[in-house]
């Protein structure tokens, strides 16, 4: 493609001021000039289609992270819970802590909130309104996160810094229901010339210090987590084996495989993980052949964390930490890969009956998915006896024929990814119909398409340019949005100094402004980076109820089964990662203050549950704890630790 | 350089704002005929969409204001550091199913940033920018508000929430507003002068506005004044003093009151409490009235003039007076609303604009005009229509200024033009009025003659084009027809009966509500409200229980004094700044605010006692929040100080014993000591022969006990 070809974006009067070619009064290239090109090359840029696929990738792990805590609403998030919102704003878990959720009480209203949480998400995903979905995605993530921060984990904190960080990205540029609107606005031509002249992609790269900013803390992420992984397990191989014996943590295969794997399976992984982890920190800021060293720590980091995510549940973790690197596929990865896309798509001819301006309208669409250029547009010809069918497409290879809603489909093959959004079209109720819809907007030539609002257009329309000011205005904000990034990388530099022990002292900030806490404290920015450092745990536990219902039966609300003070169970506990957490920090002496909530929440547990008959007169909470032997050895026995009771529990 | 005309001349009438479909079809005229054909009940049911635009700029700029007094006191009212922190409005609410966005705002800088994001809400409201979010949004800040702490909640705050949600219904954007302006820019687009001078669009729009919450609005203002007069039974209603007793309270007494209370015989005031009575009556029904509806119209709004005025004028009841007359604007006629715009259309205010045809900034300028123009004062002339330009004005004058030309022939130029325009336009003098201040002229030529010079220029980075083409002749495709039927218009259609439904059931809700708040209602009428009906009614804070000063009017009256000491001894109220004063007779009342007034009036009750505890925190740091590190309280009681309004005739009450809140350390000498109560004498027989002191007994105030 030409890069002096004007792009997408600019047609469409959206112009990312990142991707402006250099201006004509260019300084001359000096050492300075050509570093700095250098390093924005290097550590800056991004392909536009590689921000479009983060942000589909970013918004359906947004969204997943959110619906799976929809069970756990009630527990965790509301006031039948065991942590009330008033508790929470009376005793907060942190300082500079602010939660759309804490103004929710009921059950209902946390509902309704977490609902439009989760069709912001949806709206993202999509890209309707991108730049505001995301800012709304955020400030509902973090107050989701903020609500309760016992359960907050480095997972949740890694998926708050990526959405924060790509805040300051142009998301929508590429594969966006804005980049459509945008492109049909700022181009409609409808004659056969202009629909076959292949549309100018959007494929400028984006150069922004947020990208920098992304590569770093990645970089960031992964080496604190190396250098504090200096613990006796991490150096004697046998790390992995006590992060699958995490009852809490494991899943079904991690439970499945700690029968069975010899220790020198758990080395070969501690090692390995810790060799992939030490890599990828590297591979991020190596600046020679960037697009292939970043694809490589790619591949390290989905082998790394998929396996981690296969084993044990660490919440969004995994999938965060993958995620990111669709930003970072090279421009070259694109356009090796185009080819492979376009050998499997039919090359098809879509006829446009000219005089049908619902068949204008459908071929200006589908020529806007039309990604590889494989529907070519030629002219259908009818009369008023036999008017042109709007939808009518023909196999270029076969010479194949297809009308209505057949077509539709065979034009949705031929599109990248289109076949499935299209897959209805094939149930007969709505083939049927689409099919009648069809004809009719072939025999009513002009009064449907006015009706559905498409009016016949000029042939070629002069192309609205977008105006300086709009130029200038645009470059304004891209200037504050660099300065916004800039900020934000300085009170995380502060804050990376300030909790990671593995900083030198003498670079141990002594003191900082009160507000550069809140800056990072508020969206719940953090940066110690030690998980499962300097040593994994080595022990494990759970709450145990041990209740006693109304009608005599030993009941534990929590397992909705009779009380078991069995440690290590053959499948793991089988909780999720958010009943993990809580089961592991809420025996701690720093939550002791909220141990009433936690009594007054098992107390009325029944109400949750909607089963009076398990309502409890009298139980004790157990805390069931276990050290983890070394590997070969005897297990220890458990022990119990009585956290708090109501009524007296006789037996 | 692009040629905006050829860019410009397809019009996009599909991105257009349609008007919001009603339940009668669209129709162009107006006036008595409309009315015959449409029937008696849609009189009822329609109301005129210009006063739509009127009062939402009103109620907007009611919330502005209503928003920026509640920031000025955010600390104490909203914030952790104040008297109620949202942990415990949340932990012990005030009320059933409260919400507020509010509450997630601990601190003051958290509570400010709120405040600033809810007043962004309501100027795009006020000012009819994508009004539909905006007034949804602006509903939902000012229940939010009012929810965050209902001890300042009142009947006027009541009164906003229920029209802010009534008119959620109501078309309020489609004049007067931001989107009817960009609206009808993307509609038409004109370039040249027959074209500006072209308001067959504008005459032809439909004005009417029908939907059944017109009626529902008649129905609720006519509840509030219904049970406001048949609960008003008591004795100070029946004997005519009502009035007396209501500016004898000093909580809540302006200046007026106070002159009026000192100045005015007994005798004004019965006439003011029957009159009172009769006005609400009359206001009770007269928006019901089925015939010569434009004219009750009218006179409702006068009579809500004058009892809400006189009201308003006497007490700070907060915003309750200005929104009850505010609701009348909206059910004037267009016959009035032509009226009015009579005075603006005056001929003295007519204006021939020649501009410079070949600027595409001037040609915007002049659409801008064309569309705040709506009493039609402007007539436009291109500077290359020779043929219709006075003879005497130079050529060369045409090119270097744009040129006014008054009714009386006169020529204006330069900022003096733009001052003309201004001039011309409804209100367009309010933010140019500078122009004609000393500097203020020179100011402006400077910048005509900055902006003139460079027109060209910067019409090019506008985008707008250095010259204007004449668009071919066509003009727009359905100039002159019936607009066809359309997708997005039946989409519409079909959104009207959902929305008439919402309203019929907020209708019911309400009603059945109304039947339970009101004892008049009540007693007669026994109705289970289920609880949909109490969230509908609670969440929003839009109850239906109006007995505001009824049975009785309020005989006694009481004001918070705080009898605090410094760590140097000094005695001092932090609320007045001086020291505590335990009379409860002021001579002009105490000057407080609606929310202050609400605030105390409520802590004194004893179902508010755990509430106190948060003001004593409040004094303990209040020097902080004040930054006066030397006026530290070591100790304070905090005390309601009360009395009976004083008798027709008499200056003072009989003052009551002060009701001690809450404390903190140990106040020696305490302020109050006189108006307490004397402790009976101790039963001890005197000494034989022992002689006992001589006491000179206590001074009492004047008037004190």
């Amino acid at each position: 493609m030409d890069p002096g070809e004007p792009t997408l974006g600019e047609q469409a009067g959206n112009v990312d001021p990142s991707s402006v070619q250099p201006s004509p009064r260019r300084k001359p290239v000096t050492a300075g000039t050509s570093f700095s090109r250098f390093l924005a090359d290097t550590y800056a840029t991004a392909d536009p289609r590689s921000l479009g696929l983060f942000r589909i990738a970013l918004g359906i792990l947004l969204f997943v992270d959110a619906a799976r805590r929809y069970p756990d609403l009630e527990a965790h998030y509301a006031n039948t819970g065991w942590l009330t919102n008033h508790f929470m704003l009376f005793r907060p878990m942190s300082s500079y802590l602010f939660s759309l959720y804490l103004a929710c009480s009921t059950p209902g209203e946390v509902k309704v909130l977490f609902f439009l949480q989760l069709l912001v998400d949806l709206l993202l995903i999509v890209g309707f309104r991108t730049r505001l979905m995301h800012l709304f995605a955020l400030l509902l993530l973090v107050s989701l996160n903020s609500r309760n921060i016992m359960l907050e984990n480095g997972g949740w904190v890694v998926l708050t810094l990526l959405t924060t960080w790509s805040l300051f990205l142009p998301l929508n540029r590429r594969f966006s229901v804005d980049a459509v609107l945008a492109s049909l606005r700022g181009d409609r031509s409808v004659s056969l010339t202009r629909l076959n002249t292949p549309l100018a992609r959007d494929t400028r790269p984006v150069v922004s210090l947020a990208v920098t900013a992304l590569i770093l803390q990645w970089a960031v992420i992964y080496y604190f987590n190396v250098v504090h992984k200096n613990g006796s397990q991490w150096r004697d191989g046998t790390a992995v084996y006590y992060f699958f014996q995490q009852d809490r943590m494991v899943t079904w295969l991690g439970a499945w495989l700690r029968d069975f794997l010899p220790v020198v399976a758990y080395k070969a992984m501690t090692f390995g993980a810790l060799a992939i982890e030490g890599s990828v920190a590297l591979l991020l800021v190596l600046p020679f052949k960037p697009s292939y060293t970043r694809m490589i720590a790619w591949a390290l980091v989905c082998m790394l964390h998929l396996s981690i995510d296969a084993v044990v549940q660490l919440g969004p973790f995994s999938w965060a930490m993958v995620v990111m690197f669709f930003a970072l596929v090279p421009r070259e990865l694109w356009e090796r890969l185009a080819p492979a896309f376009k050998k499997r798509r039919p090359a098809l001819d879509f006829v446009v009956a000219s005089d049908n301006a619902v068949s204008l309208a459908m071929a200006r669409v589908i020529k806007r998915f039309d990604t590889f250029n494989q529907v070519a547009f030629v002219a259908g010809v009818g009369n008023e006896q036999e008017p042109a069918a709007p939808c009518s497409a023909i196999d270029r290879s076969s010479g194949q024929r297809y009308q209505g809603a057949l077509a539709l489909r065979r034009v949705a093959e031929a599109l990248p990814f289109g076949s499935l959004p299209w897959l209805w079209l094939a149930l007969p109720p709505f083939a049927g119909v689409a099919d009648r819809w069809l004809q009719r907007a072939a025999a009513d030539t002009g009064k449907l398409a006015a009706y559905c609002g498409v009016k016949p257009q000029p042939l070629d329309p002069l192309e609205k340019e977008p105006s300086p000011a709009k130029h200038f205005f645009t470059r304004v904000a891209w200037v504050a949005g660099e300065c916004g990034v800039l900020f934000l990388m300085v009170c995380c530099a502060s804050q990376v100094l300030i909790e990671n022990a593995a900083v030198p002292p003498q670079l141990k900030l002594k003191s900082r402004p009160e507000w550069m806490t809140a800056v990072i404290v508020y969206p719940r920015l953090f940066q110690g980076w030690s998980m499962f450092a300097p040593s994994p745990p080595t022990d494990d536990g759970r709450l145990v109820i041990d209740g006693r219902t109304k009608d005599g039966r030993h009941f534990d609300p929590l397992t909705g089964q009779a009380p078991s003070f069995d440690v290590q169970p053959k499948g793991g506990y089988r909780m999720n990662q958010i009943w993990g957490d809580f089961h592991r920090r809420v025996a701690e002496e720093r939550f002791r203050v909220y141990w009433p909530g936690v009594r007054d929440f098992i107390k009325n547990h029944h109400l949750i549950t909607d089963r009076p008959e398990d309502e409890l007169e009298a139980f004790d909470v157990w805390f069931v704890s276990e050290q983890i032997p070394p590997p070969g050895e005897p297990k220890t026995p458990p022990t119990r630790r009585k956290l708090m009771s109501y009524g007296v529990v006789k037996d | 350089m692009t040629e905006p005309a050829e860019t410009a001349a397809v019009s996009e009438p599909e991105e257009t704002e349609p008007e919001d479909t009603d339940l009668e079809p669209t129709t162009t005229e107006d006036g008595p005929r409309r009315r015959e054909r449409a029937g008696f009940w849609t009189d009822f049911l329609t109301v005129d969409r210009r006063w739509l635009g009127v009062f939402r700029i009103l109620y907007g700029t009611l919330l502005i204001v209503d928003l920026l007094r509640r920031w000025a006191v955010a600390r104490f009212y909203y914030t952790n550091d104040g008297i109620l922190p949202n942990h415990f409005s949340l932990f012990r609410p005030m009320g059933g199913h409260l919400f507020s966005l509010y509450h997630a705002f601990s601190s003051l800088g958290e509570v400010s940033v709120a405040f600033a994001v809810t007043l962004c809400i309501f100027v795009a409201f006020t000012l009819g920018y994508r009004t539909r979010l905006f007034h949804i949004l602006s509903v939902l800040c000012i229940t939010s508000l009012n929810a965050r702490n209902i001890f300042v909640e009142n009947g006027g705050t009541v009164v906003v929430n229920i029209l802010g949600v009534w008119t959620m219904f109501m078309p309020l954007g489609s004049r007067f507003s931001i989107d009817a302006l960009r609206s009808s820019l993307r509609a038409h687009d004109e370039h040249t002068a027959r074209e500006l001078n072209d308001r067959g669009d504008e005459r032809s729009r439909n004005n009417s506005f029908t939907s059944v919450v017109v009626l529902a609005l008649i129905l609720q203002w006519s509840i509030i004044y219904f049970f406001n007069v048949v609960h008003k039974t008591g004795h100070g209603w029946r004997n005519g003093s009502a009035i007396y007793w209501f500016v004898q309270q000093n909580r809540i007494v302006t200046a007026f009151g106070v002159w009026m209370r000192t100045h005015m015989p007994f005798w004004v005031f019965k006439v003011m409490t029957k009159g009172a009575l009769g006005l609400e009556g009359v206001l009770s029904c007269i928006l019901l009235i089925p015939f010569a509806r434009a004219y009750t119209r009218r006179v409702a709004l006068l009579l809500a003039l004058a009892l809400h005025g006189g009201i308003a004028s006497m007490s700070r009841l907060g915003p309750f007076s200005y929104v009850m007359t505010m609701q009348f604007v909206i059910h004037l006629a267009g016959s009035d609303f032509d009226y009015v715009a009579r005075w603006f259309a005056r001929p003295a205010r007519a204006r021939t604009v020649i501009y410079d045809a070949d600027c595409g900034l001037c040609l915007y300028l002049c659409r801008l005009l064309k569309r705040l123009d709506p009493c039609e004062r402007l007539t436009f002339i291109g500077n290359d229509e020779r043929e219709r330009i006075p003879a005497s004005i130079a050529s060369s004058l045409l090119d270097e200024t744009l040129v006014v030309i008054r009714p009386d022939g006169s020529l204006a130029t330069e900022e003096r033009a733009v001052f003309e325009l201004a001039r011309a336009l409804p209100f367009g003098v309010l933010p140019l009025f500078w122009l004609r201040l000393p500097g203020g002229a020179q100011l402006g030529r400077y910048l005509y003659r900055l902006v003139a010079k460079n027109r060209l220029r910067i019409s090019a980075w506008l985008g707008f084009g250095e010259c204007g083409i004449p668009r071919p002749d066509g003009g727009s495709a359905l100039e002159g027809s019936e607009p066809p039927r359309s997708l997005r218009g039946d989409v519409l259609a079909a959104v009207a009966p959902i929305r008439e439904g919402l309203v019929l059931l907020l209708m019911l809700a309400l009603g059945v509500q109304a039947l339970g708040d009101n004892p008049w209602a009540n007693t007669r009428i026994h109705v289970r409200r289920p609880e949909w009906v109490a969230a509908v009614a609670e969440y929003p804070r839009i109850y239906q229980g109006w007995s505001m000063f009824a049975p009785e009017p309020p005989y006694d009256d009481g004001h918070l004094v705080v009898d605090g000491r410094t760590e140097d001894g000094r005695k001092l109220d932090p609320f007045t700044g001086r020291e505590p004063d335990f009379d409860p007779y002021p001579a002009a009342g105490w000057g407080d605010d609606q929310l202050w007034c609400d605030y105390t009036n409520r802590l004194r009750f004893p179902n508010n006692a755990p509430n106190r505890v948060h003001l004593r925190e409040y004094l303990l740091r209040w020097h902080e929040f004040m930054n006066r590190p030397h006026d530290r309280l070591v100790s304070f009681d905090v005390w309601w100080v009360q009395g009976k309004s004083p008798e027709p005739g008499q200056k003072r009450g009989q003052p009551l014993p002060p009701e001690r809140l809450t404390s903190s350390g140990t106040v020696l000498d305490s302020g109050a000591t006189p108006w307490l109560p004397k402790p009976p004498p101790p039963s001890v027989p005197p000494l034989v022969g022992q002689q006992r002191p001589r006491q000179a007994p206590p001074r009492a105030p004047v008037g004190g006990p």
